[in-house]
């Protein structure tokens, strides 16, 4: 076992040595840092309240944003909220089309319509009444544009017909419709309808833009991931090969099995601790800008269409979870390449390639098995929109979502292409030079 | 009781090509210079004596164990004709690199890898980088791994390739003693390098050996008859 672990030390030391190594995760890990500060070091924004244009830096521009949303913190998205939003917003809409509203023109039914203009009759605000309105207006403005997300329109709030039962019931609406389209079969939809009852209603709103953020840089990160593995590891075998020292290594005792495993387990710890640099590098930069808020805030707050009992906090920690075991994944599949190929162009090639192909092609959802096979793979699971597919396995009668079922098959494939890595491997010929 | 290594029916094919063809040998204690022209195939035939190469036919064992087993790559130095180095490992590094594949304990190999340094004259540039290296330094380098392990089985291949005259005769002088109480297969296309000190001379042509045996004075000149064997293939 000693000889082991100096043969890992070794390995390690000769894949960190290298000076692309060490400049490709320098700009990775600044890219990592930058997603989080990106925006605070924006250009300048402009916001008109009332008469007034105010000039504010991207950073001046979050603390605005968070100091809104953390007035609403703890507000329950329920029959009073709901009835507040609209009577801000509602009223709105209708003060300032007062003079134009059209049934036809506006697509709104003849009962909405007439209730809008005779509302909009009946609004006649003082200068005091329309700040203290205005002001209202602010207040719920976050969660004015919530709904608009969770429902996919501001009609229902616009024209007065908004009460808690229809929010819920819209919401559950464009969930069903959702797995309609993601081809869920009926059982499928009766325990995602069971599992969405869990969901505590309703919902409470919370600021979370800090773990929003992180899960919305998990694609880029993973990008940067696929890149990071691919040319760190691309040559952790098919160097030996190249410089020619496969001879030595090949015909000492230990240099057939064990150095193997050593080498595999160098470049799966490297690949490993990057991801987690660059993960900890995001999160780290995310949480000090946007500040780390909102950990317990409901998933379905930020992400309305995911149907997932999640917060905000467990849906990171799960999207980095698997985050570490695709890290673990592409590292053994690159390790494998680089044996197999023995040329790091072509593995570099290759998962670059296979990075853009799956940014590039989607398989529709009616081709229901391949298109969920497909998204298991590393490179398309790690998406935030991975949170809504909600297509399940069922195995020996579970049912399992997307990112259970994706550490297990990356598990099964990293065995296989480990045994497979290692027949290889000892099987070279020193032949030919 | 003597080592011995059995080389036997030992062949390779290549598609059109017989590299090394049906090559018997039994090496005892001694020095073996495996002599012949550039592509008579004595690369490929210790390529396969090293395990690093399959033969299409035949077998290698050294004290009855097979080429491919862990217990024979225990008793095998290698040097490799053309080989390479990891150009960020120091001296120091890459023989302790060496020594754990070869299984060492690691204070036991930092004790032989400073004596291998000083046999080979580098310790004074153990801690610089290999690439800092000159040729001669390198092959130098190259021949302390060899030794690593105190091996029973040395294969050189070309090792005096690299070194100026005077590294050349320290070297044989390095080969003859490690001859004493091992077997030594040396390879090369240099009659010198070897005919004073080869107990045995074994000469291959077109992956046939063409000769085996003491090379006494009463046969001659080693050169003139390599020589009238290779004729134009060796000028």
């Amino acid at each position: 076992m000693n000889q082991f672990f100096t043969l890992y030390k070794y390995e390690l030391v000769k894949i960190i040595k290298r000076k692309i190594v060490k400049i490709s995760m320098a700009i990775l890990l600044f890219l990592a840092v930058y997603m989080g500060i990106g925006e605070a070091l924006s250009n300048a924004y402009s916001i008109t309240v009332g008469d007034q244009t105010i000039n504010m830096n991207g950073f001046e521009m979050i603390a605005k944003n968070k100091e809104s949303a953390l007035r609403l913190t703890g507000v329950r998205i329920d029959e009073t909220t709901l009835k507040e939003v609209e009577d801000a917003y509602g009223k709105a809409y209708i003060i300032s089309y007062e003079e134009s509203v059209d049934a036809d023109k506006l697509s709104l039914t003849n009962d909405i319509a007439a209730s809008a203009v005779m509302i909009g009759e009946f609004e006649e605000k003082t200068p005091k009444e329309q700040e203290a309105w205005q002001k209202k207006k602010e207040l719920y403005a976050n969660i004015y544009h919530y709904i608009y997300q969770a429902l996919g329109s501001y009609d229902a709030v616009n024209y007065y017909y908004m009460d808690e039962e229809f929010f819920y019931q819209s919401w559950h609406n464009r969930m069903l419709e959702r797995w309609m389209e993601q081809n869920v079969t009926q059982e499928e939809i009766t325990y995602l309808t069971q599992r969405e009852e869990t969901i505590e209603k309703p919902f409470v709103y919370g600021y979370s833009a800090g773990w929003d953020n992180i899960l919305r840089e998990i694609l880029s990160l993973n990008v940067m991931l696929v890149l990071c593995v691919g040319i760190c590891l691309s040559n952790a075998f098919s160097e030996e090969h190249v410089r020619k020292t496969d001879q030595l290594i090949l015909c000492s005792k230990l240099g057939k099995r064990m150095l193997y495993f050593a080498k595999m387990a160098a470049g799966v710890t490297f690949g490993f601790v990057s991801g987690l640099l660059m993960l900890s590098a995001a999160v780290l930069s995310n949480l000090c800008i946007y500040g780390a808020e909102g950990f317990d805030v409901a998933a379905q707050i930020y992400l309305p269409e995911c149907a997932r009992n999640l917060t905000m906090g467990q849906a990171v920690m799960l999207l980095g979870a698997v985050y570490m075991a695709a890290a673990v994944f592409l590292s053994i599949v690159t390790l494998f390449l680089s044996e197999a190929l023995q040329n790091s162009v072509a593995v570099v090639g290759l998962m670059s390639g296979l990075m853009i192909l799956t940014n590039l092609v989607n398989i529709p959802y009616r081709f229901r098995m391949f298109s969920q096979i497909y998204g298991l793979l590393p490179t398309v699971l790690l998406r935030v929109w991975q949170l809504w597919d909600d297509r399940l396995v069922k195995v020996f009668g579970i049912y399992l979502n997307n990112f259970q079922i994706a550490p297990v098959l990356y598990l099964a494939v990293s065995i296989l292409l480990l045994f497979l890595g290692g027949r290889i491997y000892r099987n070279y010929q020193v032949s030919g030079r | 009781m003597d080592m011995e290594l059995v080389v036997d029916r030992l062949t390779k094919q290549y598609k059109n090509k017989i590299a090394v063809d049906r090559v018997t040998l039994c090496l005892q204690q001694g020095v073996y210079g495996l002599l012949g022209a550039n592509g008579a195939g004595k690369t490929t035939l210790m390529r396969m004596i090293c395990g690093i190469l399959k033969p299409t036919g035949g077998t290698v064992t050294f004290d009855k164990m097979d080429v491919s087993t862990e217990e024979y790559r225990s008793e095998l130095g290698y040097l490799p004709q053309d080989f390479g180095y990891y150009p960020e490992f120091t001296g120091m590094d890459f023989l302790l690199y060496m020594a754990a594949l070869k299984g060492l304990e690691k204070s036991f190999a930092k004790k032989k890898a400073k004596e291998l340094l000083e046999l080979v004259a580098l310790q004074e540039v153990a801690k610089k980088k290999i690439k800092t290296y000159s040729g001669g330094m390198k092959q130098r380098l190259g021949v302390a791994q060899v030794l690593l392990n105190d091996p029973k089985l040395i294969i050189l291949d070309e090792p005096t390739a690299g070194l100026d005259p005077k590294e050349r005769v320290r070297f044989r002088n390095l080969i003859a003693e490690l001859g004493k109480e091992n077997i030594v297969l040396l390879s090369t296309h240099i009659v010198s390098d070897i005919e004073h000190i080869a107990d045995k001379v074994l000469l291959m042509k077109d992956g046939q050996l063409i000769y085996q045996g003491k090379w006494e004075e009463e046969n001659g000149d080693l050169e003139e008859f390599y020589l009238q064997q290779f004729g134009s293939e060796v000028s």
